[in-house]
């Protein structure tokens, strides 16, 4: 029995880790850098500690391959274990550390953590269904930053202008981490404008993103860099982002995946030109050059509209919206919301060339019936997933004279 | 002289491999594709070795001759397990007897954007490989430093700016420094961009409001524009800054400033100012300027007169010959961050017949920024992003004084490949007469 004790605490410690701490391990390789270059191991040994990191790095880098994670947790816990050991009874040993990493794993900043990692990957691999099955409305609510990662897979899904408002959306920022700096916020902006297109913008926000990490740069940031490159057609860079790489053990043969295919994307055309708008720090006005400036594609033209919603800009999104109706074979159930709350609150407004289904109609009439009562809580209730419940301020001011 | 060539032409790297060499090798006329390309370029005699290698991968082998100041060197190279090779054609690198300045420092950082992790400057003897840290980034806690200059080249009278928390400009002096924060003095501006008058005694900071943008689309990925703009004296000697009118228009921009080998110029760059930045970026353009200046009284004399100019161009980076008789400059279609624009190539200005001309031997398709002259005047060392359009590297071409420049030759590493590997970017290449104490804290 004494002799299978090891067996038992690494196979326990192992599944406990692999069951629950998968996507950290990916996380923690993303997140990491080791090379064989006289830069690389210069810069790290005049670092504090800098034999541990390298260490460190050089074990961590074997993280991307599944269980590797997980089976240096065991082993480290199977060394815990011994050293225990020598003062405990074996039996005790076990279990004190089984039970630990038990508990540890069970932490609820831990699971929010794996959560999170898991909610990335999910992203990064654009398994959009995966994403929405993480970043759930209720998880949202306790969760806010995930809202965002909600609203990109809504929105690459084409239903962004559907169920947007089922989210806890407060303003434009919440389809965007825009104005946060940290590397989770800037991994996310790298996610956004890779989808809208923008690579460059992609690219910016990824070699941002290695300003947070402690080599300044890390593989993840590296592959995501080859990607980018690659779908800028600038072969000089990605073919150096592909040599550094290849300094590492496990990048030799490394080939990404393809970019997801959009068919229905405009390819801007390159054009140097002084005049071209520069990204800001609006998402709403980011997301109109963009769209301006040829990156037409479905989910654009909804981040665009939605990004007014979101910011209650009635008058840019109608702006827009006279820009893009034609392309609309049926406006989506927010569009057809805000459209009426356009109408109500500028009757010169000329709506009529819009389609406005029938049964949003009658609930505007309802929802207009209870706000006219002051029954702004009823209303709200009655109408939870509507613009008209996001629009309309707790305060129940409610008439045509109230602002965007 | 000759034990100098000897040394040169005796630790070219042999790179080759220790596989089996063909036994027969096809002969062709045409120079091998090596990387970097040192084939016909011209290099001071103190040199570190010019290690290369093949562009392709291939092994190869390498044999070297010399005949009086030219090395001749003949590359063999062939695939591994081949059964032949190619002998190629041998390539000519050209020995100068004119010295170089036996250090260059710069600073390493990653190419543009918004934030870092780790930068520093750092100063390398040309002579060998050795790279040591003149002062990192962990002396002020993971802030800026940048904008270092020499007064004359002397390593023991140097300043940077320190950025961030308690940051100002680190004056060095032997092996005390001390810091200043010249937004406290005088006329209460920062100092960016620094040039220090040959007598030693003023430096000329211009003060500037340096924003980014990140265009949406387009070859570039970012620009870099002032909104304001102005130029600074700065007295060592009593420590004091003085903003002469001239140099301090609300409705010019004034920057980039630098004398005048015999200090009585001052040269600096000028655009009118535009509003609406950065969407007007495009009508921004810098004229190369000039106005006396007297050292015993210390103030500017006269009015500004414009040297060279127009609307459809924009002047960057002017810095005089060590002899004042030519000029260099960056030239864009506009603006005033040349390192960001592809077109931006180097000029030069006969200052005695006004003749203007571009740099064609050392220009390339892609940026030539910044770039420095030696004490001699007889080098000249520039960043160009050539290699792949994002990370500068620095290639030195020797001049002949008459105006003509040499083909120029990158930075010879250790490794070949390190170029390529390295993550960050040169900036600011400046040589230097010896070596430069490191600061560890500031």
């Amino acid at each position: 029995m004494r002799k299978w004790l090891p067996v038992v605490v690494f196979l326990v410690v192992f599944a406990l880790c692999q069951i629950f701490l998968p996507y950290t391990f990916y996380a923690l390789e993303d997140q990491t850098l080791f090379l064989f270059t006289p830069d690389y191991f210069s810069q790290v040994c005049s670092m504090p500690c800098g034999f541990a990191c390298l260490m460190y790095s050089f074990v961590v880098q074997f993280f991307v391959i599944p269980c590797v994670g997980a089976s240096v947790v065991a082993l480290l816990a199977l060394s815990v274990y011994w050293a225990i050991g020598r003062l405990a009874r074996p039996l005790f040993s076990a279990l004190a550390v089984c039970a630990v990493v038990a508990v540890l794993v069970s932490l609820p900043t831990v699971r929010q953590t794996e959560r999170w990692h898991r909610l990335e990957h999910a992203a990064m691999q654009y398994d959009w269904d995966e994403v929405l099955r993480i970043a759930t409305p209720e998880r949202c609510k306790e969760e806010a930053e995930m809202t965002p990662y909600a609203l990109l897979a809504l929105g690459e899904r084409g239903e962004l202008p559907t169920k947007m408002f089922s989210y806890p959306v407060a303003s434009a920022e919440s389809l965007t981490f825009e104005g946060w700096q940290s590397r989770e916020a800037y991994l996310f902006q790298t996610l956004l404008y890779a989808c809208t297109g923008c690579y460059a913008e992609a690219a910016h926000r990824n070699i941002q993103l290695g300003t947070y990490l402690s080599h300044g740069t890390s593989f993840g940031v590296l592959r995501r860099s080859v990607w980018l490159y690659d779908n800028l057609h600038d072969n000089a860079l990605a073919d150096k982002y592909r040599s550094i790489l290849r300094c590492s053990v496990l990048h030799h043969n490394w080939k990404h995946a393809p970019a997801p295919v959009r068919k229905d994307q405009t390819v801007a055309a390159d054009n140097h030109s002084d005049t071209i708008p520069a990204i800001t720090d609006q998402f709403l006005y980011n997301m109109a050059a963009l769209v301006n400036e040829g990156y037409v594609s479905r989910p654009n033209i909804d981040r665009m509209l939605c990004a007014a919603l979101a910011q209650r800009d009635l008058a840019s999104f109608m702006k827009f919206m006279e820009g893009v109706a034609g392309r609309q074979e049926q406006l989506a159930t927010h569009y057809q919301e805000a459209i009426l709350v356009a109408a109500m609150l500028q009757p010169s407004q000329n709506v009529d060339k819009y389609h406005i289904s029938a049964s949003v109609r009658s609930a505007f009439q309802r929802f207009s019936t209870l706000m006219n009562q002051q029954q702004v809580y009823a209303a709200k209730a009655a109408f939870p997933h509507t613009f008209w419940s996001f629009y309309f301020d707790e305060s129940g001011v409610f008439s045509s004279t109230k602002g965007k | 002289m000759r034990n100098e060539i000897v040394l040169v032409i005796s630790i070219i790297v042999l790179q080759a491999s220790c596989a089996r060499k063909p036994a027969t090798f096809s002969e062709v006329n045409e120079y091998p594709d090596i990387y970097p390309d040192y084939v016909g370029v011209t290099v001071p005699a103190q040199m570190a070795p010019l290690n290369f290698i093949m562009a392709d991968g291939r092994k190869m082998e390498v044999v070297r001759s010399a005949q009086a100041d030219t090395l001749w060197v003949t590359v063999k190279a062939w695939q591994k397990g081949a059964e032949q090779g190619v002998a190629y054609k041998p390539f000519p690198i050209y020995i100068s007897h004119d010295r170089i300045d036996p250090y260059l420092a710069y600073r390493l950082i990653e190419p543009g954007y918004e934030g870092w992790r780790y930068m520093g400057i750092y100063q390398r003897e040309l002579s060998s490989f050795e790279e040591t840290p003149i002062v990192t980034n962990e002396a002020n806690n993971h802030g800026c430093v940048n904008c270092h200059t020499f007064l004359n080249r002397e390593a023991s009278r140097m300043l940077f700016h320190s950025r961030g928390p308690g940051g100002g400009t680190v004056f060095v002096e032997g092996d005390a420094h001390r810091l200043v924060n010249i937004a406290t003095l005088g006329a209460k501006k920062q100092g960016t961009y620094p040039a220090w008058h040959p007598y030693g005694r003023y430096v000329a900071f211009s003060s500037n409001d340096t924003h980014q943008c990140f265009p949406v689309k387009g070859e570039q990925p970012v620009e870099v524009f002032d909104t304001r703009s102005d130029i600074i004296l700065m007295d060592l000697q009593t420590d004091s800054v003085a903003a002469h009118p001239p140099l301090n228009t609300g409705d010019t921009w004034e920057t980039f400033p630098t004398w005048s080998a015999d200090g009585k110029t001052l040269y600096y760059c000028a655009a009118d100012s535009v509003g609406q930045m950065p969407l007007s970026r495009g009508r921004l353009h810098y004229k190369l300027m000039a106005i006396d200046f007297d050292a015993d009284k210390g103030c500017f004399e006269g009015e500004p007169r414009l040297i060279y100019g127009n609307d459809s161009l924009s002047v960057s980076f002017p810095r005089v010959t060590p002899d004042g008789r030519f000029l260099c400059f960056t030239r864009t279609r506009f603006g005033t961050f040349p390192v960001w624009h592809r077109e931006a190539d180097l000029w030069m200005m006969n200052l005695g017949s006004g003749e203007v001309y571009e740099a064609n031997d050392i220009n390339s398709n892609d940026t030539e920024s910044y770039h420095s002259w030696s004490s001699n005047g007889r080098w000249m060392v520039f960043g160009s992003r050539r290699l792949d359009g994002r990370y500068t590297r620095l290639f030195i071409t020797h001049f002949d004084g008459e105006g003509r420049f040499s083909k120029p030759f990158l930075l010879p590493q250790q490794e070949a490949v390190h170029n390529q590997l390295r993550l960050k970017s040169y900036n600011i290449p400046e040589f230097v007469k010896g070596r430069v104490k490191t600061i560890e804290k500031i």
